[in-house]
């Protein structure tokens, strides 16, 4: 099993230096992690119309691994973005107009603001993700796969211990490369 | 480590057995719905294929519990359960039904063949301006129609079984109850800008609908901001596809009277120098276009009448028909106490107003102007039914090793 740690790791990953400051990269399937541990769903909320929002309730499977402020910055973050998306604004009108007398050629060229938005929302998950979220074991998806119905947070590590570092290849969720 | 793998294999199993039992309680709930359904014969399509998807998918990763050998190279559109057609590659998106379609096709070109043949070059010789007015009109609303006949209409993707095992799941631990007709009920209650908004659950699409989003019964979907099923544009009138359908019908009034309108020129010109007959031998496309305009004239502009005063009320026109928003129709308060119910509203039923409208002015210009909302279905993505994500973990020496 366990041979020569440290020099396989260095092999592997190729890289040099301190210790402490190594990383390596996991592949994680997501479906074996929602069977092991299900998943956080935070669900729209329609109390303001029909904008895409998310609640804002802090939920109570983040406990202990992500501080109340910490949770709600993202969120908010997330609405925010939403809500520019969502927003009338002159440009909006511009690109409304220009389609309709390019007979939607324009449609086809430019990315629409609200694609913007959602490229915007995507950059912003992914570094939430990487700098917060995967250190406790969490993982935001974009809620465009779940058609904007509900933001899923998946659960990469059991509560109390961390499957993601002793789960075995043939029946574990997670491969390390 | 040989401990920790035997508790990891019993959570397996545990999960496995709860598997089952969902998937129990899904055919018994798929087997509620064909007896609930038995009547309308297109509800009964879904729900057992429904069910054949749910088996396919529960038994699948039990067999390979790697990756799969999935062909990567599927795209959903290829998979999408509910009846629709796709062209170029998933760009395109319209209903399966399409005989009415066809119709408005032929009727729209032969109007404006005959048109521009017969009644064109006359005007040109008056002004220019007249035929190359009508050739933009007939421009405009050419694009705007085949806009919304291939612009997916707002339809809300279908949830997979994983998520709702998992719902199920936590509502169960939530509540302690097991029983599926608890776990989801038919309704779900919200609250919009202080109005009670009833969330009905779909039981083909397995989700609580939105507000204001419904089935489309033609096209087996629910469509955000359902308006209607356009048999004459062959698609569902919702969200994404409004603002075409609305400047098609209102450039389609306007072009409707204003070929009407030429053609009665051409001829009236013609008839001060020669006799009737003679003009209608001169020129019989005139009366065909006056004909096919007098008969569509007054269904379009009574269509683009109702829906500007939709898009000022900021009303759909399923929510018009329904007459949600009215005293008449509605004879319960969707959920406010029964106590005040009754001492209020018992014997007038309730009205509520239309927790959407944000005065005449915004609602016209908020959907006619807002930025494009997304396609959900996401039809051109490629289908992963195992996504996987890559992270970055600090490294811990002995255990990352052991996996080889």
């Amino acid at each position: 099993m366990a041979q020569k740690p440290g020099t396989m790791a260095q092999m592997r990953n190729g890289t040099s230096g301190g210790d402490k400051r190594q990383y390596e990269t996991e592949v994680i399937i997501l479906n074996q992690c929602r069977k092991l541990n299900g998943q956080i769903f935070i669900q729209r909320d329609y109390s303001k119309g029909l904008d895409v929002q998310f609640e804002a309730e802090y939920p109570a499977r983040l406990t202990e691994k992500v501080p109340r402020d910490v949770w709600e910055n993202t969120i908010v973050r997330i609405n925010r973005i939403f809500a520019d998306a969502e927003a009338i604004t002159p440009q909006t009108i511009f690109e409304t107009v220009l389609g309709c007398f390019t007979c939607y050629a324009s449609y086809a060229i430019t990315k629409s603001t609200y694609r913007r938005k959602l490229d915007e929302l995507q950059e912003f998950l992914n570094r939430e993700n990487r700098e917060i979220y995967h250190h406790v074991g969490f993982h935001i998806r974009n809620p465009m796969e779940r058609g904007l119905r509900v933001l899923e947070i998946s659960l990469l590590s059991r509560q109390g211990e961390t499957p993601r570092d002793d789960v075995d290849s043939p029946g574990g969720a997670i491969r390390t490369i | 480590m040989a401990l920790m793998t035997q508790r990891l294999l019993d959570e397996e199993i545990a999960i496995d057995e709860e598997t089952e039992r969902s998937r129990d309680t899904e055919r018994h709930e798929t087997h509620v719905n064909q007896c609930e359904m038995s009547s309308s014969f297109s509800a009964t399509s879904p729900s057992t294929s429904s069910a054949y998807q749910l088996e396919e998918h529960i038994s699948a990763p039990r067999a390979t519990p790697e990756l799969p050998p999935s062909d990567p190279k599927r795209r959903k559109w290829q998979s999408h359960p509910g009846r629709n057609r796709f062209g170029c590659g998933g760009r395109l998106v319209c209903s399966r039904s399409h005989g009415a379609f066809v119709v408005t096709v032929i009727l729209m070109i032969a109007t404006l063949t005959v048109y521009f043949v017969f009644d064109a070059p006359f005007l040109w010789g008056y002004s220019p301006a007249i035929p190359i007015v009508a050739a933009v009109l007939s421009l405009i609303v050419i694009t705007n129609f085949f806009a919304t006949s291939f612009t997916d209409p707002g339809i809300l993707p279908r949830v997979d079984n994983i998520e709702i095992i998992e719902m199920d799941r936590q509502q169960a631990n939530g509540n302690g109850i097991n029983d599926v007709a608890h776990l989801r009920p038919r309704f779900q209650d919200v609250v919009v800008n202080g109005e009670h908004v009833k969330m009905k659950y779909c039981t083909t699409c397995r989700l609580y609908r939105p507000p204001r989003c419904s089935h489309c019964a033609i096209c087996d979907n629910c469509v955000l901001m359902f308006d209607h099923h356009c048999p004459w544009v062959g698609n569902c009138i919702g969200l994404r596809n409004y603002t075409y359908f609305y400047r098609f019908v209102f450039c389609l009034s306007i072009l409707v009277i204003y070929l009407f309108a030429s053609a009665v020129t051409h001829i009236s010109l013609l008839a001060q120098e020669m006799p009737f007959g003679d003009v209608m031998r001169k020129t019989p496309g005139s009366a065909v276009v006056i004909v096919i305009c007098f008969f569509t004239t007054w269904s379009i502009i009574g269509l683009a009448c109702f829906h500007t005063y939709l898009l000022c009320a900021d009303l759909t026109t399923n929510e018009d028909l329904k007459g949600l928003y009215r005293r008449k129709h509605r004879p319960t308060p969707p959920s406010s106490t029964p106590s005040t119910s009754a001492a209020t509203n018992s014997s007038v039923g309730h009205s509520t107003k239309n927790p959407f409208y944000a005065g005449c002015f915004k609602s016209f210009f908020g959907r006619l102007f807002k930025s494009r909302f997304p396609s959900l279905l996401d039809a051109r993505g490629y289908l992963d039914p195992h996504p996987t994500i890559e992270i970055r973990v600090p490294k811990k020496s002995e255990k990352s090793i052991e996996n080889h």
